[in-house]
Parts: structure tokens; C-alpha cells; sequence
């Protein structure tokens, strides 16, 4: 998904608790 | 899971989350949960973030003062090396961090459970920091708590909006001015609580970060790193603080009423003294100063300077 200048990655965590990782999409891998 | 009371000679709400007495406190370097996970490390012993590399992550407290349906708490890490701080992020990656805290401000304040979303970051052992890979945290209140109401109330008194008002008049003084450029103006505030508080305030009226522009955000990251660096120059080490950013509630009938700005609230009064919240603080509700705000700016502006 795409937030102004940032890719995020949302992941669900063994336990359930949510996880976010953004990159900034200039130095995202394609 | 956290109990909420009523504190009837305070008039506010206490929050017990009695199970964060078991968190990790303070762990070797080796042991931080905040740091990348290493490649083919062994099943089971992953940090909070299973990636051997990452720019900026967010996740749930395992140990969280409130959570779903009853509000929210997360932690965000700002980068993944270990010994880095807000002070020292790459500008683009600060600039980043502002995105972030908005799209967490635009997701969590869109749930029904969540009135009041809270920003902050706590530095330094001296603030009770139990992690030291730079990282804030986020509230999801299911509330509005006391701060915010009482800077709602600022707003009728002033018959307005009072963090406008009192930019105006920092910049019509000017002895408090610490830093400025195109978007946001730090100060020392004409009332300073805590010897070297200062605020980050945008410039242009803006409730929330959803309404600032990109410039915006990008020179609120600037502004938040200058004042940064300066307190670590002031005194020639790492300065602990709190840092809380400030928006319009929500939920209930203040949503949308706000004006963005950035409080830090640093202990330190001297390099080795900190300012204790005693007898007159605690008992009265008052704060004596030990330095006047126009000596703490000039030594902050100085300091901002000096970093660069």
C-alpha cells in the first residue's frame, strides 16, 4: 500500500499482534 | 488488559495495566526487541521486527496500556540501527517519520474506540526509557484526556485558538524564539514548567497532521531534529526528554479541534541535575522554575546554532 512518499507492508505476528514496515518508495525494492 | 478508575479528588480517569510490570527492562544490546532480525537466526529467537533489515516499523505492545476495544498502544521504531536517535536520523528519514505518525494518526483516529491518538517518545533513563533503540510509542485513548482538554479550554478562554495566539505573541517578543523556518517556529513558552520545555508549533493553523502539506511535514521534521541536536549540544550529551505531539482529538465533540505542535518536556535543569517533581508540584499542582524562560532560550538558541 501506498502513503505519500512511503510503501507499507502490513504482517500479523505469531501471536496476532499486527506489524508495519514502511520504506520510503524511492529506496523500496522493486 | 487495563482497568480504568475514577480519581474523584482529581476529577480524572486512572489507567492500571498491571500486566507492563513484566516488561523488558532494559536488555543488553545483544538482546534488544526493537533491533533487526539477523538472517537464518534460529526459530523462536526473531525480535519484535523478523526482518534483517528495516527503515521504519510499527507494531502493537506486547505490553500495551490499552488495546482494542478499549484504544490502542503501539510502538514505533525509527530506524534500525541500534545507536541512532531522532537527533541523528538521515533528514529523509525524519521527514518520513512525520508521514508515519500521520498515517497512524489517520488509522487509529478513525476507530470508533480510539477518541484521543498520543505520540510521544520517551528518552533517556532519566524518563524512565526501558529500551534504548530510538523508538516512540502511540495511545490510542478511549478518553480525552486531561492535557488536551485543558488546551481546549486554553482555546475558549483565549477566544480561539490558543496555540495561534500565543505563536503570535512569542513572535511579536521574540526573546524565546529558539529556531524558525518557513513552517514551524520553536520556543521557550512565556510559562515554561520544566527549565529547558520547548515547543514545535506550525506555523499555519493545522488540527492534525492529515492537514499539513508536504513542506509542512518535511520542515516539522527539521524543526523537531534542530531543537534535537541543540539539546544534545547544550550541555555536551545525550539530553533525555519527553516529546509529545499534540492534535485535535478523534472523538467526541472537540474532533477536529486542535492545532498542531510538538511539547518536550526535558528533566535536566543543570548537565548532572534534574528537576524533580516534588512537594509544590505534586502536592499543589504548581511548578517553581530554577531558570527563567528568556535564559533557557537564549542558551537553547545558542545551542541550536552551535549543532548545526
Amino acid at each position: 500500500m501506498v502513503y505519500g512518499p512511503l510503501w507499507l507492508e502490513r504482517y500479523a505476528k505469531d501471536d496476532g499482534r499486527k506489524l508495519i514496515v514502511y520504506t520510503l518508495r524511492h529506496s523500496a525494492k522493486a | 488488559v487495563s482497568e480504568q478508575r475514577f480519581n474523584e479528588l482529581r476529577g480524572e480517569l486512572v489507567v492500571y495495566a498491571i500486566d507492563r510490570q513484566e516488561r523488558t527492562f532494559l536488555p543488553s544490546r545483544e538482546r534488544c526487541p526493537l533491533c533487526p532480525t539477523p538472517a537464518g537466526a534460529a526459530p523462536g529467537s526473531e525480535t519484535e521486527i523478523p526482518l534483517p533489515a528495516f527503515e521504519i516499523a510499527v507494531f502493537d505492545n506486547l505490553f500495551p496500556a490499552f488495546e482494542a476495544p478499549h484504544g490502542a498502544a503501539e510502538v514505533v521504531v525509527y530506524t534500525d540501527r541500534h545507536d541512532a536517535c531522532l537527533a541523528t536520523l538521515a533528514p529523509e528519514r525524519a521527514e518520513a517519520l512525520m508521514w508515519v505518525w500521520r498515517q497512524r494518526y489517520e488509522e487509529l483516529g478513525a476507530r470508533e474506540d480510539v477518541d484521543y491518538v498520543l505520540i510521544f517518545e520517551n528518552r533517556g533513563v532519566e524518563v524512565g526509557v526501558t529500551l534504548h533503540h530510538p523508538h516512540g510509542q502511540i495511545y490510542g485513548y478511549p478518553f480525552l484526556p486531561p492535557v488536551p482538554a485543558l488546551e481546549l479550554a486554553a482555546d475558549v478562554r483565549l477566544g480561539g485558538c490558543a496555540p495561534c495566539a500565543l505563536l503570535a505573541r512569542e513572535l511579536e517578543d521574540g526573546r524565546r524564539v529558539v529556531y524558525e523556518n518557513g513552517s514551524v517556529v520553536v520556543h521557550v513558552p512565556l510559562a515554561a514548567r520544566w527549565p529547558y520545555e520547548a515547543h514545535v508549533v506550525l506555523r499555519a493553523h493545522r488540527a492534525s497532521l492529515l492537514e499539513c502539506t508536504e513542506k509542512e511535514l518535511r520542515e516539522l521534521a527539521a524543526g523537531l531534529q534542530a531543537l534535537t541536536r541543540g539539546y544534545d549540544a547544550l550541555f555536551a550529551r545525550p539530553f533525555p526528554y519527553v516529546m509529545v505531539v499534540h492534535q485535535a482529538p478523534t472523538g467526541g465533540e472537540a474532533r477536529r479541534q486542535g492545532h498542531v505542535h510538538v511539547e518536550f518536556y526535558p528533566p535536566l535543569r543543570t548537565a548532572e541535575k534534574l528537576k524533580y517533581l516534588a512537594g509544590s508540584e505534586q502536592g499543589a499542582g504548581t511548578f517553581i522554575g530554577d531558570v527563567l524562560p528568556e535564559q533557557s532560550a537564549a542558551a537553547l538558541r545558542e545551542a541550536v546554532a552551535r549543532a548545526g
